[in-house]
């Protein structure tokens, strides 16, 4: 028997505290600061804040909807093939290109998710990395379009909004690539704190439990799919814009799965975890590949190792670790 | 005789090829409050999971209004105004209470709604599912349903493992929901306060009824009820 009194009583907020819009500030004054303690390095930063992107799309499939893949890179690549293409061809302004990156992410993400959603598990892990294998195969036979295996050289864009050319340095790169990601996160904060956001997360406790209430389930996982699809796409777009080169690699199988060890690593469904386990992979993918060309991989396994059995939520969830075990103390 | 509002015809139903109900029929009218009872494992639960499309259907029509069901998903059905309240009280452990609330909104409803039923909600919202007890829980349960606005409520085993004073009032929200005219489907293996509550009984035995009629036939009935459903449940 069970009864009306429960001993523990919690003062969690109805809307998490990670939840609130004070991280985004944190995210901004962190690249300012970022921005002047490493000027050097603002290429590689820059690339961080692209990845940055990228996991967030990942972020909102499965860490909020449930849904694992492993074919995320078949979103990105589109964006950035789109995205490149569309400099090429037809106009330079890169906000316009970063539409239609999002443009082509979310038209495979819809495409590819009517298929792969009405699979679970195995099937459709399998089945997105089929996709993706077939977008890169696609992009490598259709050498007059693509480039083929020597990809889409010599993108350049025109300055952003007319005024802000991007330099040699990357200061502008870096700085553009920040507003996006800043937009970026407004745009999953709103989204994940919205019935839409909260029917997700349903969805991920239990679909049948949701279907149970009246959602149509399998609507709200194409629509976060492709919604993720559009952000992915964003992401392509961006390393598109700022690198100036797209290769048959945006499809590799290797960058969905650094996108899901990415996110393990930093917590997945919180959003800031993507942002966290983002800027710890490639620093330590980055030390440790100059220290040890060969055996850096040796460093992340081991470091994800040590993430899922001490802290299965993520380093994202190591400050309430810390206070919770001083507290004890 | 009153509109019929739910209508089971010859519903063989169950998992994969297993037949768990065999030729049900049975009628809800509007405002009625139906109870089925019966044995563990005789086909209460799937009879209310076939109702919501949750197994596999054989045989037979369902209707609602006239309507057919048989072809809509799950969700169609309960937006057409077929409510749940599930045997395993299904509420999101990782979403707060009023999380949870908001996931089961529909049609305009609002939390006050809820929370009008049930205060001990309110003062609990911010908490995660996962820290609620068994009442609260069912209470979730019950208010996330309502807030889907159904015309029909199909409660499983809602006493399940509660204390006699949270059955005791929530008994009192029942009969305050059938007061508001909703109708009712009740399945519980609480015999006594089922016929008490419901107008009319179905008792399901192997997956087929074997009795159904007013719960008055049945209250006091002793032998009956245990040549139904058995000795301990007739005392």
């Amino acid at each position: 028997m069970t009864d009306l009194v429960t001993p523990r009583v919690s003062t969690r907020r109805a809307i998490p505290l990670f939840g609130s819009l004070w991280p985004i500030a944190i995210v901004i004054l962190a690249a300012f600061a970022a921005f002047f303690l490493f000027p050097y390095d603002l290429a590689f930063l820059t690339r961080i804040v692209i990845m940055m992107v990228f996991v967030l799309s990942f972020d909102l499939i499965l860490g909020y909807a449930g849904i694992a893949t492993l074919g995320h890179a078949a979103m990105y690549g589109c964006g950035a093939y789109a995205a490149g293409l569309f400099a090429l061809h037809i106009s330079p302004d890169p906000l316009v290109g970063l539409l239609i990156g999002a443009t082509a992410g979310a038209l495979i993400g819809w495409a590819s998710g009517l298929v792969l959603l009405r699979t679970h598990g195995m099937t459709l892990l399998i089945i997105s990395i089929a996709v993706t294998m077939v977008l890169q195969e696609a992009a490598s036979k259709a050498r007059w379009l693509t480039g083929g295996a020597d990809g889409l050289p010599g993108i350049s864009v025109s300055p952003i909004l007319g005024f802000f050319e991007f330099d040699f340095v990357g200061q502008v790169a870096f700085i553009y690539s920040v507003c996006v990601l800043v937009a970026v996160l407004v745009l999953c904060h709103v989204l994940v704190s919205s019935p839409f956001g909260l029917a997700l997360r349903g969805i991920k406790n239990s679909a049948s439990r949701m279907r149970a209430i009246g959602t149509p389930v399998y609507r709200r996982k194409v629509t976060v799919y492709t919604i993720a699809g559009a952000i992915a796409g964003i992401a392509g777009a961006l390393a598109a814009q700022v690198t100036g080169l797209v290769g048959l690699e945006v499809f590799n199988f290797s960058l969905s799965a650094d996108v899901m060890v990415m996110l393990i690593l930093g917590g997945a469904g919180r959003l800031y975890g993507a942002l966290i386990g983002t800027l710890i992979f490639m620093t330590v993918h980055h030390v440790a590949a100059s220290i040890d060309p060969f055996n850096w991989l040796f460093v992340i396994g081991f470091m994800l190792l040590v993430v899922v059995f001490a802290l299965p939520d993520g380093l994202v969830s190591l400050p309430a670790r810390l206070v919770r075990f001083l507290r004890r103390a | 005789m009153a509109e019929a509002l739910l209508e089971l015809n010859g519903v063989v139903a169950g998992y994969g090829e297993t037949h768990i109900i065999r030729n049900i029929s049975l009628s809800v009218s509007k405002g009625e409050r139906l109870a089925i009872i019966g044995r563990n494992g005789v086909g209460k639960t799937t009879t209310l999971a076939t109702i919501m499309g949750q197994t596999r259907q054989h045989a037979g029509r369902i209707n609602l209004r006239g309507e057919p069901l048989d072809r809509l998903r799950t969700h169609e059905r309960t937006r057409l105004g077929i409510g749940i309240v599930p045997q395993t009280r299904d509420i999101f452990p990782s979403l707060s209470v009023e999380e949870n609330l908001i996931a089961g909104l529909r049609n305009g409803s609002s939390l006050d709604e809820a929370y009008d039923l049930f205060p001990r909600l309110k003062e609990r919202r911010h908490n995660g599912g996962r820290q609620l007890s068994g009442g609260e829980q069912q209470m979730l349960s019950i208010a996330r349903a309502l807030l889907g606005r159904p015309e029909i409520i199909l409660l499983d085993e809602p006493l399940e493992g509660l204390a006699p004073v949270i059955c005791e009032m929530l008994m009192d929200v029942f009969k305050k929901l059938a007061a508001r005219g909703h109708t009712m489907v009740l399945v519980e293996q609480h015999v006594g306060l089922a016929l008490k509550f419901a107008d009319r009984v179905v008792v399901l035995d192997q997956g087929k009824i074997v009795f159904e009629g007013l719960s008055a036939d049945l209250v006091g009935n002793a032998s009956r009820l245990d040549q139904y459903i058995g000795l301990s449940a007739a005392n």
